[in-house]
Order: C-alpha cells, then structure tokens, then sequence
C-alpha cells in the first residue's frame, strides 16, 4: 500500500512537468533547503538538451518539486529559450558527485556529457541564484549538483520507450541499480539509445547512445568508495538558420540549409561527432553523524567534431548564399531574380546542398602541386578537391580533484571548506572527413592566398609547405588550449530561531595558454610552441539570510561580489593561428543580489523575487567576413557592462483536493551598460583595422532570451491515478543581440539624421511577442508488482509555426545597404509531442 | 531480487560496451559526364560570329589552354585561354577553378558567344560545370613582339599571350605610382612604352595582390594577354612573375651597383680592347682603348698611345659600387716599357650612367689621391701595389660610384714625350 501510493504520489508530482519523464525525487528536508526557501532545491533533467537549439551547452531545463517558478521557467519558457535571470551557462555551476562539470574554456555546462542518462542524472539538487552551497561556492545563477553515486539510484529495474517528434523520434531506456546490498556494495547502470531518421527539422538526424555504469562500496561505516563511469556518442546532423527570405521561398520556417540529396538520401553537412567518456571515483569519509569528507577525482577525454563544408578557389556550395537568394539580383537583374525564386521553390537542388554537383565539380579539376609536401621538385598531379567536408574538433582532455569537509557545529552552525584543482588541455585541429570525389586537398589559407603575394604566408604548416592532406589527415590549424584553475572556498552557516545566515568566500587562480603544434606562414614566429601564460587571480564572497516572519512568511536576502577570469574561448583574438590576447583582457567583476518574499500555506505558494546583477568588464570576441576589409576579421571588445534586473513571480494554489492552479511571471530588463572599446584585427595578419573603437552599446537590450514571460496552468489530479493539465504561456520582449560595429561612429560615418541608413543601423530589432498552449496527461498501472506508466505531452498545440524565438544581426554588414545582410532566426517547433511508456519493476 | 538485480546489471554493462557509434562513410554518387560533341577551333568559335550573340545548346566543344587566371587578383572571374588558332576571354560565373597552363575542354552548351568592346568572350561559363580539365602545367609560351606590331595586329592576337621586350613604364609613372589603387573598385590604366616613344596601355585591377606595389623602374620584358577596349589594346599581365622591368632605362647605362669589387682582368686577351660587363673602356681623347695584356700566367689591362694618334686620353671605368663607409680601393700597377711620364691617374664619379666618352667628359670626377703608383725609377713589368685607398674622403654613404682608371699620352710624335704604357691589374673595392 505503501508503494502504491508512493507511486501515486511520484506520478502525480510528474504531471508537474509537462515535457518531462521523469520523476521526482523528494529529497529529505535539511538546513540548506530552509535557509534557501527562497532559491529552490528542484531536481533537473537533461531530457531534450542535447537538442535541436545548435549550442549543446543549455545551462539546464530546471524541474522543481518545491518552485513553481523555477520549474516552468526552466522547462515551459525552456522551449522559447528563456533563461533565468537572463544568465548565461557559466553562471550556474554544475557537479556531477560534487566534481565541477562546467567546461573550464567557455564556462558552459555541457549537458550533452550526460544526455540520455536522465535515469541518472535527474537526482539533482538545483540551487537557483546565489545562495548557501556546499560543493562549491556557486555561481550567480546557483548550481546544480548531479548525484551519480550507485546507491543513491532507486533500487530496481526501469525500462522505457518513449515517441516524440523533437530532436529524436525515439528513445529506448533501461536503468538498475541493487540499491545497497547486504555486503556493502552497490551497483547501477544505466543505458540508452536515442534515434532518428530525421527530426523535428528537415535533414537533421540523430543517433545517440548513452552508458553510465557506477559502483560503491561502503567498507566500513567511516568510508565509502564509489566509482562511476558514463559516456554519451552521438552522430547527429544539425539544424542551420537562414533569413526569413530563405524561409519564405522554401514555404516552412524550418528550412535548413545543411543537407541536400546524395542517392536519394538526405545528407546533412553538418553533423555532430561527440564522445567524450567520464570516469570518477570518489572518497566519502564520515567519521561520524556531523562530519563529512569527499574527495573525488575525475577524468574526462574523448572527441568533440562538429562537421561542415569548405572550398577552395569555387563557388559558395550553402544553397542560401546571398547571392544565390532573388533579393539580391531583384533591382540590377530582375529577371534572373524571378528564375532564382522559381528555383528555389520548385527544385531541391536549389534550395537544398546538390551534392552530386559538388562530387562532379571535384571530380574533374585535375591539378598540380608543385613543391608538394615541401619536397623541392615534387609535383603532385591529381583531381585537387574543390568542395570538401572537414571536421572542426575540439578534443578535451581534463583531469581533476576535488575535496569538501563538511561539518556541523554546536548551536546550530555548519562549516564548509574545499578546494580543487582541473587541469583542462584541450586539442584543436581539423581533419578532412569526405573529399568528396576528389584527390587531395592543399593546405594553405584560401584568404591568406588572396591577400599577399607570398606564397609562404598562405601555408598553414611551414614544415610541409603545399602540404596534400587526405581523408584523415590533419589539416588547418592544430594547437592546445590548456586551463588550470585552482579553487579554494569556505562557508559558515547559521541559525537561529527566526533567522538563518550563511557567508562564503572563495580564492581561485586561473591560468590558460596556448600550445601551437604547426608553425603557420602568417605568423611564423609566435605560432608554434607554448604561448604566453594568462594568469588571473580570483575571490568572491556571498552572504544571506532569511527572516522568518512567520512560520509561513518569509523574507529572504542574498548577495555576492565576485571577479572572475574572461573565459579563454573569448579571451584569444585568433586562437587558429597565434596565441595573442585581446587587448584590455583583464577580470570580471560581478555584483548581484537579491530579495524575495515567500509564502508557504497548504492552498497557497509562492514566491515574489527582486534581482539585481552587474556584470562589469565583459569581453566579447567574434570573427565574421568584414565587407569593408574584404576578408575575415577578429572583432573583439572588453568593458563590456551589462545589468540584469527584474522580478520573479509564481504561485501555486490548491483549488480543491483534484484542480490546482499555477501562475508564473518573469519580468525582466537586461540592458548592456557600458560602451565597450572594440578591437578589429586581420584574422591572417598582424594587421589592426582599428583600436578602441567605442561601441555605443548603453541600454541596448540583451538579445538571446525572452525577458518577459507568463504562463498560467491548471491541472486536474485525478485519485484515480490519472492527471491532466494545461498551460497557457505568453513570451514578450524579445530582442536580437545588437551586431556592435553597426553602432558606431564608423558605420554612421557621414550619415546625418534623416538619412534611412541611420535608423536602420541603430535600430535593435524587437522579436513578435507570442502565444503557446501545453498540455499533458498521465496515468499509471501497478500490475502484480510492476509499474506501468505512460506519460504524454504536447507542446504548442496550437501549432504556432510563426514565432521566432531567436536569431541574431548578422556582423557582416553593409552601412550603405543595411538589409542586404539580414538577421537569421529561429522558430519554436510547431505542435510537438513526447510520450513514453514505463516499466519498472 | 538481489541477484535478479545484479545478473541485470551485470548485463546490461555488457550491452554497453558492445555500443559504438560509428561514422558512416557516405557511397559517392554515380557522377554525370559531359560528352565532347563537334570539336570547334577558337578560330571557329570567332568566325560564328555574325552580329548576335550565340548561346550554345548543342554538345560541342573546345580545347584550349589557360594563359591568364585569377590567381594574383588581376582577373576576376574572366580568364584567357588560346589554341593553335588564336586566342579567346572566357567570362566566369563564379570566380575560381581554373590556372595558367590548364589544358581544358570547354563543354559549350549554356555558354553565349558575344563581344565586349570588340574583345570576343565566351560568357556566362560555369567552371563547374562547362570545363573538363585534360592536363596541367601545359605552359603557353608567349608570342615575343613589339608595340608597333602588337598596334599592327590587334584584331588576330587577341586575348592570346604575348611578351613585350625592352619596354619601360613611361616615366611619369615609374617608380612613381602604384600598379593600381588598392582600396578601388576599378582597374586603372598605366603606359608602357619602348625606346623609340611607342606606349600600349597595361590595366591593373586594385584586387590584385600586388596592386600597393610602385611600378619598376627598369626597361625589360612583361608577359601580358592582349585585351582590347573598343579600339584599343589594354593589355593585362599574366602575373607579377612575367613583369621582368630591371634593366635600365632607355639611354641609360645598363648596369646596376655592385655591393664589392674584385677584377684581375683574367678574361683579358693579349693586345685585344677589353670588354668587361658593366664597365666602361672608352676614350675622351684619341681612339685608343685599354686592351688585355697576357704574359704568362698573368693578365692585366695596359693602356699606351698609339704611335701615329697623338694625344690620347683613355679610360678605364668599373662597374657601379654601392657605397658602404669604410670601403677602400687596392690595385696594383706597373710600367709596359721604361718610364717616360706619369700616364695615370685614378678618378671617381658618382654619375654612374655613363655610356660612352662624352658622358665620361661630362661627368664630375674627383681625383683620388693617395695611391702609390709605378713612376720614375720603377723596374719594368714590377707590379707595385697602390696600398689601400679609403675612397671616404670622396663619398658618402648611399652615393653609387664608380673608378675611372684614366690613362692620358701623346705618342713618341708629342713633345714632351709621353709614350710610357701603363698596366694595372687586381683591381678590388671592399
């Protein structure tokens, strides 16, 4: 009976969480969650992360058994891309069993590690904004600590099959874990198979596998040794983004331009190729009821390719270049322009990558290489491959070590203190993956080629000039980035009858350098060996409380300062090719606080939060084609200030045993703050376009996030075992990301006022607010013994198929034509669904 | 339930590590072939030519070999190609793909006929789809010619690649501006011209890669295909590897400053007027010029008046020295019969074009002072070493010079008798 109406109770909180499938793991109430009833402790899955959105690195799609908000906002307004607090990844902090996940170069956690692992990885704890932890001293947007310890899994065997029409179309799960047995060990595992012909979007397969192994020993009652294993390959074809013309002339605003037909298949061009497996043992030594010592180690390699096209010396192969697009031959050549968009409409070859083009193009383009291989002399004569696929990678390798003692005091204190160090080496090069019926490939920069009249500055390895690279070889660029980060942080915690306080403090030291393999022609001096080192030192410091005003009213306060080092994937002005910095590289400086007001009545929850962040000193770095210079410049800015203040609302009220009412609100303003110098330099030269360029970028909007968002749901429990609900959500102020060199001085130039260019430049384009409807249901067997469930959801069922949840402005501008580089943008997925079937025993 | 678990468990890691995701390699597709049709000539191509322009539907081709090509930025999207019959301008639709010796079939169908400015083209080609490449390295030796009889045959060598020899950017522009305007978007014109005042116009493209570049100085050859602009040429060059302009200008010397000098006259040949490159044997007085002198292993050059000439004032000039201070003059000389007079002297000069006696007579020499020389009193035929000769009281640095060896004498006929022949040999400047 008992199960039974666990299983009730595990099923009915599910409903909660529309999209998901996973359950809820109640977790035993402790200090930490009292002192932070205003951050909620919510566990997460990582269910559609690894999805279609292109960045393989969403900070979280957050589930909460205790926060309204934080739950639809995590997942709800996850589809639309909202991010909490508008933060980006780096600042929520992510630990598998205490151990920092986040990626030492960009900051990100990299859900995908893990993705199809959500047997597992759902036993989280997530902390939202600053708050007290005990793993780590946290983030600005709090962390979330991932428990993959065997004996923590729940005992038994689940196995699941579920439908969808979203990145993948099916997914095969099984899980067991022993639960701890009778001679102190414990033994999980848990694997997966994620696939699809094609996804949600034309052209875009998936094929991923999922295993995580993890076993524990508890020798004695003082110690406790755990090791865990996981890894998560993936072959996936990706999803592009075009304008809206491209949309337009396709018919659908999920064209994607990456596949065309080869042998009356879809190939996409752009695939990922990810395996990166995880190792980690674990030391938890409790020598009794108040002390707690984990020390934990990990190791992490593997592969992270992403493929694409190149060419040399021929046309565009995207068939949504803009020349190839009737916008822009209509006023010079309007009659090619009315062919163009015959084109693009009627033939697939159009608008789709013709690969068979590209393997005829490179099938006949005999060519010799003289001096090949640097070998004087040496002609190389074969078909050189106009049209190839190569593949970027990006191979980390990381070794870390973490330790954390924790301790209750007398008088209701807690003290935490840790420390760890990573070491982050990863390896950058590109191999040729498909020279698509040609012989060979030269190596040398097809721009540098262009721009001087040297033929050594073109060469990307001057040991082998006129290198021929073939299928698997290396080619292009090839140099580490190695990151270290030491860490050392410390908390007290205390409580007393009507208040609760903590404070922590944290000391890091970041350094990142750059090791270059190959010595390029553009910068023979610097672009081998180990480069310069970048050091920086860190500190934070973070403090809170709660005021109980009641025993069901509360007042919650947290703040934090902290610097912090500019990540190293901003921090190189051209990584590729020389180990030179940006100039003003220098710390981050974060200020962010908040208050809230919480209510906890049986009928009636929720949550009221005021929020204030400063991020002070930013860098941001990009390289795009600049029409100007005619080739492809590094465009990076420092002091970059940006604030993020708005308020959080959700309620969650009772209406009667069976309906249940939410209401959820994010009200946001995220404005840059600051006017940023900018840096532009020649991507294959030494060569500097222009310095402190000021970019008067004050009080432009923060692109990348719905600011505001509303949703209200209600939902009917049935006792029966069944549930059904309903959400309506609304997501306003929406904003493209401002391209920086369109405000400036420069690109206004002699433009006065009146003339159109002017506004058009300047002008921050503001994204249609809209409207989605959610619904789910569920409803649950228990069979001689076995669960059975099945679990459904559907998503924009109104199948809005015109909402742009994002995009950005092109860098690439021209400030006397300013729409013929228009944005790119993303819509929601039109009417989606996920449903699955569970058997657990 | 435990052992269920563990047997469970234990099978599933073993249906894990048997996962593997694989890269599929992907099957080429079968490819199309472009079939080769009526062969035509260029000369046919032209000659098809009646006054409206001609877009090929029927499978026919042409085999040509690329002369010009994009590759240095000169040309873009437009390239040469010449057979045995002439030459024609191909016009890309896309830029890239084709290479100066490329031996191609042109696959007609799709591409249109028609002239520009009376240059004929064949437009509107599609390397990817109208070139068949046969073989490469196929280099198209260029047709060696002048500007009147480039003037003269303008229509015929059209677009065929030609080499222009002993011609010089006129001399408002050389060294004096650009190739191009980098930073342009148009291509602008320059002049080259020959000796004899003949000019042809060159027209470079700001794209090219050498556009920034000052234009030689010199006089030599350039490789160029042959375009025309209504009724005139412009010419475009091949590449900057055929631009070979560092002779010297016309009516200048030909010789450029040597960095050292070291000459001991071992090409002499006995009593035969010397002839070394880049010096200059002449006379401004007379019509005697020093000759070789063998004796032996040694040879040397000696200078003495005729008997039936009279005066004689005879010139020895080495090739052009860049300056560097601290340089110093060392030869030795010696007496071809017994002493009669001091017959030698040594001169510098910095006006270096010197091509015959007059520019001798009209140049600035400064006497250099301080050698010891054969005279009075010294054996016949003893080589007596000047000592070094610092040549900084005379020059400075950056300045070009150049030593006269001057040799002057009157013939057994003058009074007083000034008959001594005077040798010198080792002649070094470092």
């Amino acid at each position: 009976m008992t199960r039974i109406l666990t299983l009730v109770l595990i099923l009915v909180t599910a409903g909660a969480f529309a999209q998901s499938d996973t359950t809820i793991v109640t977790l035993p109430p402790d200090s930490v969650q009292i002192l932070n009833a205003d951050v909620p402790v919510v566990s997460i899955t990582a269910d559609d992360l690894d999805n279609e959105l292109g960045s393989q690195n969403v900070s979280g799609i957050l589930q909460s058994s205790r926060d309204i908000f934080t739950a639809t906002a995590g997942f709800t307004f996850g589809a639309a891309r909202f991010r909490i607090r508008g933060y980006d990844s780096e600042n929520t902090l992510v630990t598998m069993n205490g151990v920092l996940m986040n990626d030492l170069e960009t900051g990100w956690a990299s859900w995908s590690l893990w993705g199809g692992l959500n047997d597992v990885t759902r036993y989280a704890q997530v902390h939202t904004g600053i708050g007290a932890t005990r793993n780590n001293f946290g983030g600005i947007g709090g962390s979330s600590d991932i428990n993959a310890r065997a004996s923590d899994m729940r005992k038994g065997i689940r196995i699941s099959y579920a439908s969808a029409n979203r990145a993948y179309r099916n997914r095969l799960m099984i899980t067991g874990s022993t639960g701890m047995m009778k001679n102190g060990w414990s033994l999980s595992f848990s694997g997966s198979r994620r696939w699809a012909e094609e996804g949600y979007v034309p052209g875009t397969s998936y094929n991923a596998y999922a295993y995580f192994f993890a076993a524990e020993h508890k020798i004695n009652t003082k110690n406790t040794f755990s090791f865990s294993a996981l890894g998560a390959p993936i072959v996936q074809g990706r999803a592009g983004i075009a304008i809206q013309e491209a949309y337009d002339l396709a018919g659908t605003n999920y064209y994607n331009p990456n596949w065309g037909w080869q042998n009356g298949k879809k190939r996409n061009a752009r695939m990922t190729f990810d395996h990166k497996p995880l190792f980690m043992a674990s030391h938890i030594y409790a020598p009794n009821d108040s002390t707690k010592w984990t020390t934990s180690l990990i190791y992490t390699f593997g592969r992270d390719g992403s493929s694409g096209m190149n060419w040399f010396d021929a046309k565009d192969p995207r068939p949504d270049y803009y020349r190839y697009l009737p916008s822009y031959n209509a006023t010079f050549d309007p009659e090619l322009a009315a062919q163009q968009t015959t084109d693009w409409s009627t033939d697939q070859n159009v608008q789709q990558i013709n690969w068979e083009q590209l393997y005829f193009a490179n099938g006949k383009n005999l060519y010799s290489v003289e001096n090949a291989d640097g070998v004087e002399g040496n002609t190389v004569t074969g078909n050189r491959s106009k049209y190839i696929i190569e593949e970027q990678r990006a191979d980390p390798s990381r070794v870390g070590v973490n330790s954390v003692y924790s301790r209750e005091l007398k008088n209701d204190q807690h003290l935490t203190l840790g420390g760890s160090f990573n070491h982050q080496k990863t390896h950058y090069f590109k191999t040729i993956d498909d020279l698509l019926g040609g012989d060979f490939w030269v190596d040398i920069d097809q721009f540098a080629d262009r721009d001087f009249n040297d033929t050594l500055i073109s060469q990307n390895d001057l040991a082998r000039p006129n290198k021929i690279v073939r299928e698997g070889d290396v080619f292009g660029w090839d140099y580490d980035i190695n990151t270290r980060l030491v860490n050392l942080f410390g908390q007290y915690e205390k409580k007393w009858n009507k208040v609760e306080v903590y404070t922590g403090i944290q000391l890091a030291q970041t350094s990142f350098w750059r090791v270059g393999k190959v010595q390029n022609g553009r910068f023979p001096d610097n672009s081998e060996g180990k480069g310069p080192s970048n050091d920086f030192f860190n500190f934070g410091v973070k403090a809170g409380g709660i005021y109980k005003v009641t025993g069901r009213n509360f007042i919650a306060v947290n703040a934090a300062l902290l610097t912090r080092p500019p990540t190293s994937n901003n921090a190189f002005l051209s990584a590729r090719t020389r180990p030179e910095t940006i100039p003003g590289l220098s710390n981050e400086t974060i200020y962010s606080g908040d208050i809230g007001y919480v209510v906890r009545f049986t009928k009636l929850k929720g949550r009221a939060t005021f929020y204030y962040t400063k991020l002070k000193n930013q860098v941001w770095s990009r390289y795009y084609y600049n029409d100007d210079a005619l080739t492809i410049v590094n465009y990076s800015m420092s002091g970059v200030d940006q604030v993020n203040m708005g308020v959080e609302l959700g309620l969650e009220a009772n209406l009667s045993s069976t309906w249940q009412l939410t209401a959820v609100y994010a009200g946001g303003d995220h404005r840059y703050s600051s006017r940023p110098k900018a840096t532009i330099t020649r991507n294959n030269s030494a060569e500097v376009f222009a310095s402190e360029r000021t970019v008067y970028w004050e009080n432009y909007r923060v692109g990348g996030s719905p600011q505001t968002a509303a949703s209200l749901g209600l939902r009917y429990n049935s006792p029966k075992y069944w549930f059904i609900g309903v959400n309506g959500n609304y997501f306003g102020n929406m904003y493209l990301d401002p391209n920086p060199d369109r405000r400036t001085q420069e690109a206004i130039g002699s433009y006065v006022e009146s003339d159109p260019q002017v506004g058009q430049l300047l002008a921050q384009e503001k994204l249609k607010d809209n409207f989605t409807l959610d619904a789910f249901a569920g409803k649950s067997w228990l069979v001689k013994g076995y669960r059975i469930a099945i679990n459904l959801s559907v998503s924009n069922i109104l199948d809005n198929q015109d909402f742009r949840i994002g995009g950005f402005e092109q860098l690439r501008y021209d400030r006397t034509e300013v729409n013929k580089f228009p944005p790119k943008y993303n819509y929601l997925y039109g009417r989606n669904y996920f449903a699955m079937l569970t058997f657990s025993f | 339930m435990n052992k269920m678990n563990i047997r469970m468990v234990l099978l599933g890691i073993a249906a894990m590590v048997t996962v593997v995701a694989c890269k599929k390699e992907y099957d080429a597709p079968p490819v199309r072939t472009l079939p080769s049709g009526d062969i035509l000539t260029i000369a046919d191509l032209k000659a098809m030519y009646l006054g409206t322009s001609i877009t090929f539907e029927e499978p026919k081709s042409v085999f040509a070999t690329v002369t010009t090509d994009e590759t240095d930025g000169n040309f873009y999207k437009n390239v040469t190609v010449q057979d045995a019959t002439g030459g024609i301008t191909l016009r890309l639709i896309n830029s890239g793909g084709l290479y100066i010796g490329d031996s191609i079939r042109i696959y007609l169908p799709g591409i249109v006929l028609e002239p520009y400015n009376n240059l004929m083209q064949l437009t509107n080609v599609d390397v990817d789809n109208n070139i068949v490449k046969q073989a490469t390295q196929r280099y198209v030796q260029p047709r060696v010619t002048t500007i009147p009889d480039l003037t003269a045959n303008i229509g015929a060598w059209q677009s065929t690649l030609i080499r222009l020899e002993n011609v010089q950017f006129v001399a408002a522009e050389a060294g004096v501006t650009t190739w191009s305007t980098p930073g342009g978007t148009s291509s602008v014109d320059r002049h080259l011209e020959d000796c004899v005042g003949n000019q042809v116009v060159i027209r470079n493209s700001p794209y090219s890669n050498y556009a920034a570049d000052t234009l030689p100085v010199g006089k030599g050859s350039i490789v160029a295909s042959v375009g025309i602009f209504g009724m005139n040429i412009q010419l475009g060059a091949q590449s900057i590897s055929g631009v070979q302009l560092t002779g010297p200008r016309c009516g200048e010397s030909g010789c450029l400053p040597e960095a050292s000098l070291n000459e001991s006259f071992n090409l002499a040949v006995n009593n035969t007027d010397l002839t070394l490159e880049c010096w200059l044997n002449t006379f401004t007085l007379g019509t005697r010029k020093w000759k070789g002198g063998v004796s032996g292993p040694d040879s040397y050059a000696e200078a003495k008046p005729s008997s039936f000439d009279g005066a004689v004032e005879t010139w020895l000039i080495t090739t052009p020295i860049g300056y560097t201070p601290g340089m110093a003059l060392n030869f030795k000389s010696a007496l071809g019969s017994a002493w009669q007079h001091d017959g030698l002297s040594v001169l510098v000069t910095t006006d270096i074009n010197l091509n015959d006696g007059g520019d001798v007579s009209s140049a600035t020499w400064t006497p250099v002072t301080g050698a010891t020389l054969a005279t009075n009193g010294t054996a016949v035929g003893t080589w007596i070493p000047s000592s070094p000769i610092g040549l900084n009281p005379f020059l400075t640095a950056g300045d070009n010079f150049r030593i006269g060896f001057k040799y002057i004498g009157s013939g057994s006929a003058g009074v007083p008798n000034q008959t001594t022949p005077y040798r010198i040999d080792d002649v070094t400047i470092q």
